[in-house]
């Protein structure tokens, strides 16, 4: 039992607040290689590979996630560090021949096996992302943590690789708060030339 | 009375047949003490304010506020009467002791706080087949309680993992999120009875399903369900709470055929039909939760198991393309095509078979049967919520 909570700490620490997060604020902000966006206020924000992290309070608080380009056979998103000590498993991946159900399948499908309960999406429709065609689908789920979140994703396949922003955060006070900068920032959002 | 005196029959029986296991619980007053049997609990019996018990009790209460207010727990008035009516037959006087929440989870398991909590996970609702096999599981619970084995078990992690950990460690078994450091591994700690527990359990669940006319070879038919799941799965073991708090099925599938010759009662009962009524209406989302998981080996062993034994074609049919569609692998596409083309039109087989149908149709070239598959699909929901997506979706294939 000893020996789980020194690693319990550890992994604490390394997926704290503190760890690997840096300030975003100004005019606009490059998100991998191919879009930007404005952010509204200053964000905090942790890059991961080809996602990005965007938090004003902390990631349990509020999550705008940036998927900027995952590719045939890839999955979503990284496994978050909390699971560390979990049996492993394949995060389900993205195909590029994928239709918006399919998308929206596939974030329920990542959210499930990263922990979450009763995910469920409803309500997709196309839509813009930033000023390009895409889709947006509403999410609601049960957190690790117990906390009932609900959110949205906005999509698009683009050269056959998907970009995604995902907005989560718990339905008590914190979604309603920042949905409509969130959704100003979206409508930001640009692929660069 | 008539109830009192099963249980109570039902509860001496397994003390006399399971005399070295019941000689081994003991309670943990250090080296030097003599080992002090558990006595069983009584019906509206609560354990001493000041006792240890009672700690773990509040404990339990604790976890059980947090359940009561889930979004997890499962409303349905029927589930509920259902699943509640059956553990009352099994419990007799105990039945207002024990508290019933149903919760909307994948995969099997049934949880049982020492304060009288039981959990049922709906995933459980796929593996039986009939109401005897429900009574089998609810029973084993049942035993658990009425034998206090979670005080034996819990009462030293107490002071090695904390209170918090052990309400979170409650509620992970109970499949409500509990934060990220409730692992599998404490959930095991907590939730690992002993095997002379286990045996207990599935004993005195045996006796209570032939007090109350159950046919007990189902309970053994239930651990043939499981292990047929596994089959050819090599990562289930190592994945589910199940398997992580309880012994091997195959030991006890034995013990239970044994038993079920020992008790089985002059007429017994399955209760197949009763059964159906109530979670027929449900078989769809239970196994999206299922697929959900991406577990596909598992995923296609139930379909098999279920379609072998439910006349519910349309459903299993349209699921088993769903997991090929979802599996993706090099030819999926053409077993998810023939599976929901064999799903259509059969009774059961809901409308969305037509978006799946069309969206794999499209990955296989044949756009314009894609489009006429979406097409029919928008024709018979015309409010469907993702309406527009699909028009473009129609446009994009032309």
């Amino acid at each position: 039992m000893k020996r789980f909570l020194i690693l319990a700490t550890v992994a604490l620490a390394l997926g704290g607040c503190a760890n690997g997060f840096s300030l975003v604020a100004g005019e606009r902000a490059k998100i991998g290689t191919a879009m930007s966006v404005a952010p509204e206020g200053a964000w905090n924000r942790q890059i991961l590979g080809n996602n990005e992290i965007w938090t004003l309070d902390g990631p349990a608080l509020q999550t705008l996630r940036f998927v900027a380009g995952a590719a045939d056979g890839e999955p979503l998103m990284p496994r978050p560090s909390a699971t560390f000590n979990e049996p492993q498993k394949d995060a389900p991946k993205f195909h590029d021949n994928m239709t918006p159900p399919e998308v929206a399948e596939l974030l329920v499908a990542t959210f499930t096996q990263f922990g979450a309960n009763n995910t469920e999406t409803k309500g997709l429709k196309p839509a813009k992302f930033g000023v390009d065609e895409g889709f947006r689908f509403e999410i609601a789920f049960t957190a690790r943590s117990g906390l009932e979140c609900q959110g949205f994703a906005v999509g698009r396949i683009k050269d056959k690789k998907l970009y995604m922003a995902i907005y989560t955060a718990p339905k008590l006070f914190f979604y309603e708060r920042d949905r409509g900068r969130v959704d100003r920032m979206i409508e930001t959002l640009r692929f660069e030339a | 009375m008539k109830f009192a005196r099963t249980i109570g029959a039902a509860l001496a029986a397994v003390v006399l047949a399971a005399a070295p296991a019941w000689a081994d619980m003991t309670d943990h007053d250090g080296p030097g003490e003599p080992p002090k049997p558990f006595e069983d609990l009584k019906p509206s019996e609560r354990p001493a304010p000041s006792s240890d018990e009672a700690g773990l009790w509040m404990l339990a209460d604790r976890a059980e506020q947090q359940i009561k207010t889930s979004g997890a727990v499962v409303r349905d008035p029927a589930i509920n009467a259902y699943v509640r009516g059956v553990v009352c037959k099994l419990a007799g006087p105990y039945c207002g002791d024990i508290r019933v929440y149903v919760v909307r989870h994948a995969d099997y398991n049934a949880s049982m706080m020492p304060n009288g909590v039981m959990t049922v996970w709906t995933g459980l609702f796929l593996r039986t087949t009939n109401e005897a096999q429900l009574a089998a599981v609810l029973g084993h619970e049942i035993g658990h309680y009425v034998r206090r084995h979670a005080v034996q078990r819990q009462r030293d992690l107490i002071d090695k993992a904390g209170a918090n950990m052990i309400v979170g460690s409650m509620l992970g078994a109970a499949g409500i999120p509990a934060g990220p450091l409730v692992t599998l591994a404490l959930i095991g700690s907590v939730y690992s009875y002993s095997r002379d527990n286990e045996r207990e359990a599935d004993e005195v669940g045996a006796r209570l399903m032939a007090g109350a006319g159950y046919d007990v070879r189902e309970a053994a038919a239930l651990w043939t369900n499981i292990v047929a799941e596994r089959k050819d799965d090599d990562e289930e073991k190592s994945k589910s709470v199940f398997f992580a708090t309880h012994p091997e099925p195959e030991e006890r599938q034995a013990k239970l055929e044994a038993l079920a010759k020992e008790l089985n009662p002059a007429e017994p009962v399955r209760h197949e039909p009763e059964f159906r009524a109530v979670f027929a209406l449900h078989l769809l989302g239970y196994l999206r939760d299922e697929l959900n998981l991406r577990h596909y080996v598992k995923f296609g062993n139930l379909l098999d198991r279920i379609e072998n034994e439910n006349p519910a074609p349309g459903e299993i049919k349209f699921m088993r393309g769903e997991m090929y569609r979802l599996r993706a692998k090099e030819g999926d596409d053409k077993k998810a095509l023939e599976s929901y083309t064999a799903a259509e039109g059969l009774h059961g087989a809901p409308h969305e078979l037509l978006r799946s149908l069309g969206v794999v149709q499209s990955h296989l070239g044949d756009k314009a049967a894609a489009r006429e598959s979406y097409g029919k699909y928008l024709e018979l929901e015309p409010d469907a919520e993702d309406r527009e997506v699909i028009r473009v979706m129609i446009k994009q294939d032309e």
